[in-house]
């Protein structure tokens, strides 16, 4: 059987993508927040509690950039995503009291934003929203590589296909899977972040990920390129 | 470990989730099976797509943005605080007005209850019954027609003292 990622990640030359890529997740992608600073960010968030602003600048400074893709891949919304996340840190300003210093900052956010997302994804508006926000959506990096006209058009329509999957796809698988593949959460973070069992994120994952290998073959991959 | 059970573990083995014993037991059986080995590797394949999609930036707007957001927000806070403020006022003062006018109102139906013994009650009949022939003349004094029998009217006291001796 042919694998139609495979090819044409292969015809494209792009290095990180191979049938024999290996099963240790790679976990270097921009716009990651380590839980090593989650110490650090729960003191921020406890000085901000006590009054001093500067600590939430500072949060807002780091975490930026994270909650605007988590809530662009989330919505499959580019227009939004700034909006949307301005909203989110909005409602964690206002929320500040509710945050417990037990639990981990990014947690706390993650969840304010995948609740604010959610809310969005409802509107009557996001039904018919991939075929019709496709066009102006930012160039991916594998695009960029592509040597020749038709890889490009073939980067094109392989990155227009994960972001249909990802966008198709039920909206708990869908919120494990952003927070596993672009913020790098383990799944004891992810759990604590969706209000779930570990086993329930290992189950989402899964399906997620089978999902995604069988909607990206549906969507236009092009097996003769 | 039959296929069912490994494909069921194969995305948290992926991702570094499971524990030292049972990713060996999944990696011995992925290692033996191909069909399991296609699945891990088209997973991996999909999931290293996925993970090389582009990153938003920031516009350079975007804090500013939020500044402006935050303040509409707590001025809009300040203002939905001071309605409630306001929705609790009226009903409020209603409640008092509605209960005074509930008090004045059962004061006015007691007063008007609580009677002076009528003609009817034991204690009136008693003396009516001792007065009676006093009451008799009265009756001739109230259906006098004007002033006519004023002579009569004015020895009424001396024909009672009399009549009762």
């Amino acid at each position: 059987m042919i694998f139609a990622l495979q090819i044409v990640a292969q015809l494209l030359g792009f290095g990180g993508v191979s049938i024999f890529a290996s099963a240790t997740p790679q976990r270097q992608n921009a716009g990651s927040v380590h839980s090593g600073d989650e110490d650090a960010d729960a003191q921020l968030m406890l000085g901000f509690q006590k009054g001093q602003r500067s600590c939430f600048d500072q949060l807002f400074q780091k975490y930026k950039r994270p909650v605007i893709n988590f809530a662009y891949r989330f919505t499959g919304r580019q227009d939004r995503a700034e909006e949307l996340a301005q909203e989110i840190f909005v409602k964690c300003f206002s929320a500040k009291e509710s945050y417990r210093p037990e639990a981990k900052f990014s947690t706390w956010l993650f969840r304010i934003a995948r609740n604010h997302c959610l809310n969005e994804v409802r509107k009557p508006e996001y039904r018919h929203q991939v075929s019709e926000y496709s066009e102006q959506e930012k160039v991916s990096p594998i695009a960029s590589k592509a040597v020749t006209p038709e890889a490009a058009l073939a980067a094109r329509e392989l990155q227009r296909a994960l972001r249909v999957a990802l966008s198709a796809l039920p909206e708990r698988q869908r919120t494990a899977l952003i927070l596993s593949r672009f913020h790098h959460m383990s799944y004891d973070e992810i759990a604590a972040t969706m209000k779930v069992s570990l086993s329930a994120v290992k189950s989402l994952l899964n399906r997620a990920k089978e999902f995604m290998v069988t909607e990206v073959q549906k969507h236009g991959v092009r097996h003769d390129l | 470990m039959t296929c069912r059970v490994c494909k069921k573990q194969l995305s948290a083995y992926a991702d570094g989730e499971l524990s030292s014993p049972r990713r060996a037991e999944i990696k011995a059986h992925v290692d033996d099976c191909a069909a399991c080995k296609l699945v891990l590797e088209q997973q991996t394949s999909a999931m290293a797509l996925l993970s090389a999609q582009p990153e938003l930036e920031p516009s350079p707007s975007f804090d500013v943005d939020f500044e402006r957001k935050l303040r509409l927000a707590q001025a809009e806070a300040e203002q939905s605080k001071q309605g409630k403020r306001a929705r609790w006022r009226w009903p409020a003062l209603a409640t008092v007005a509605a209960g005074a006018c509930a008090i004045l109102l059962a004061v006015t139906v007691m007063r008007s209850t609580v009677r002076p013994p009528t003609a009817s009650s034991p204690i009136s009949d008693l003396h009516v019954a001792r007065n009676l022939d006093l009451i008799e003349n009265y009756q001739v004094v109230d259906n006098l027609d004007g002033l006519e029998d004023f002579d009569v009217i004015t020895g009424l006291e001396g024909l009672l003292e009399e009549k009762t001796q």
